[in-house]
């Protein structure tokens, strides 16, 4: 793919272009989306919006790094739909017992007896990993996801978020740490290759 | 070597030398520290078991595709982009009250206005009372031979104008008198006929009055019109303690109006704030 062909034409208003860039983007804007607001529905609006406003904004795109032009957008959109969050909150809505009692049913602790073993833990996991995140304040909780998820260097992550490359290392070491201790209850969760790591630690 | 605990800093150099975020320098302060700090390491590897975990995550698969048609985007330009029910809000209740203000600022202005144009006049007239006539109208002054120099006096009065009002100096009260004062006797108009209770009444004191008051002639009509005579030594002191209290009068009211018009001045800056916010949060929701 020709990203520089495919961005001059999509800046030129050619929206096959664009659709291409957005096929090429879609699965690491959704994974950000998703895992800024933990939330399927909310993370499929702000993808879409995203890259509604990603379309609309073309023209004042002067070069660069496209992925980090695309993640500031996700992350302002991200950003906006927490703000409404904390503005309106919302109660989730559990399940009842047959004595009208909410079931404490975590999708982190859901049991899905039809999926293959490796898949539960790998989905017990990554919602333990998500429970952990939103425990994060969001500003820690985007770096940790454009360093350690998206794999971008500080730099990168610091042109995204506006800061500097120090405050990307204090925010990332924080974040690590908060994580660490959050994943404590969680480690018969883990595979054998980070249990036998922090066995082999204590 | 152990250290007690490690610090924030300590935390912050591992995951750098973890990203391979630090110079050489720190780089060699760092693995020094790994071979002789236990906690040191302990924490490096913690550290590094949690970021290798969070690196081990996969991308998640979009659930659909993100492409766009040329009728998303006309419709994304014709609705909102987000809703912002707040900034509306704001809006709308910015815009009400900067509204509310400038109509309560022009309502205050105007009776304001009104009041500050007769109160001079009325208070000057009801302290100079015991000196000056009392609140008369102009036929009255018309009928009488020397308005300017005429005694206090009680009048009741029947010119439609005057009707609903009623004047009390604070040194008596001598109401409803029973005479009728006919109007215009020189003046050649005539009043209508005067009833008890119709009237204005006008009150002087007592004892000014007896020693003002002349009996008027009967009119055609059978209305008694009044008529006074000055007598210039006995209102000179009057007179002069009159013009005191008005002087002390003025001064009140010139307190008044500065202060009337600094509740106008706080009214107009309240009305513009509200209106520049009624106007930005209109601007960020568009």
């Amino acid at each position: 793919m020709d990203e520089q062909g495919l961005i001059h034409d999509a800046q030129k208003g050619d929206l096959e272009a664009f659709n291409r860039l957005v096929l090429a983007y879609q699965d690491a804007i959704y994974t950000h989306a998703y895992r800024m607001l933990g939330d399927e529905s909310a993370a499929d609006d702000a993808t879409q919006e995203t890259f509604i406003a990603a379309y609309q904004a073309m023209k004042t795109f002067r070069g660069g790094s496209f992925r980090a032009w695309l993640f500031r957008i996700v992350t302002n959109q991200c950003y906006d739909e927490l703000r409404r969050r904390q503005r309106r909150p919302t109660t989730p809505l559990e399940p009842l017992t047959t004595d009208d009692e909410e079931i404490e049913s975590p999708k982190w602790l859901g049991d899905d007896a039809n999926s293959p073993e490796e898949e539960v833990d790998q989905q017990a996991l990554r919602e333990a990993i998500q429970h952990c995140l939103n425990g994060l304040p969001k500003e820690f909780r985007n770096v940790v996801l454009l360093i350690d998820v998206q794999g971008m260097d500080y730099r990168e992550a610091a042109h995204i978020l506006k800061v500097p490359v120090g405050t990307i290392k204090s925010r990332l070491a924080r974040a690590r740490l908060r994580i660490q201790h959050c994943l404590q209850g969680f480690w018969e969760l883990l595979p054998d290759k980070f249990r036998l790591v922090d066995e082999e630690s204590q | 070597m152990s250290s007690p605990s490690l610090s924030d800093r300590d935390y912050e150099l591992i995951s750098a030398y973890l990203d391979g975020e630090v110079d050489i320098r720190q780089k060699k302060v760092i693995e020094n520290r790994l071979a002789e700090d236990a906690q040191f390491k302990s924490a490096y590897e913690q550290l590094s078991r949690t970021r290798r975990l969070m690196r081990s995550q996969p991308l998640l698969r979009a659930p659909r595709n993100y492409t766009l048609s040329p009728k998303m985007l006309s419709a994304s330009q014709t609705s909102p982009k987000a809703f912002l029910p707040f900034p509306l809000l704001l809006r709308t209740v910015s815009a009400f009250t900067s509204l509310v203000f400038l109509v309560l600022f022009g309502l205050n202005w105007i009776t304001a206005s009104r009041m500050m144009s007769v109160a001079p006049v009325a208070n000057s007239e009801v302290l100079a009372q015991p000196a000056q006539p009392a609140l008369l109208d102009e036929q009255a002054m018309q009928s009488r031979s020397a308005p300017a120099e005429e005694q206090p006096m009680a009048k009741s009065m029947a010119t439609p104008d005057l009707a609903p009002k009623s004047i009390s100096p604070p040194s008596g009260e001598m109401g409803g008198m029973g005479e009728g004062g006919g109007a215009g006797a020189e003046g050649g108009v005539e009043a209508p006929l005067l009833e008890p209770d119709a009237g204005i009444t006008l009150i002087a004191p007592t004892d000014t009055l007896s020693t003002t008051l002349s009996p008027a002639p009967l009119e055609s009509t059978g209305e008694l019109d009044i008529q006074s005579e000055l007598n210039p030594s006995e209102i000179s002191p009057s007179e002069s303690q009159a013009l005191t209290e008005v002087t002390e009068t003025e001064g009140l009211i010139g307190g008044i109006r500065q202060n009337w018009l600094l509740q106008q001045i706080l009214y107009g800056v309240l009305a513009l704030s509200f209106a520049i916010i009624a106007i930005r949060a209109g601007k960020r929701r568009a």
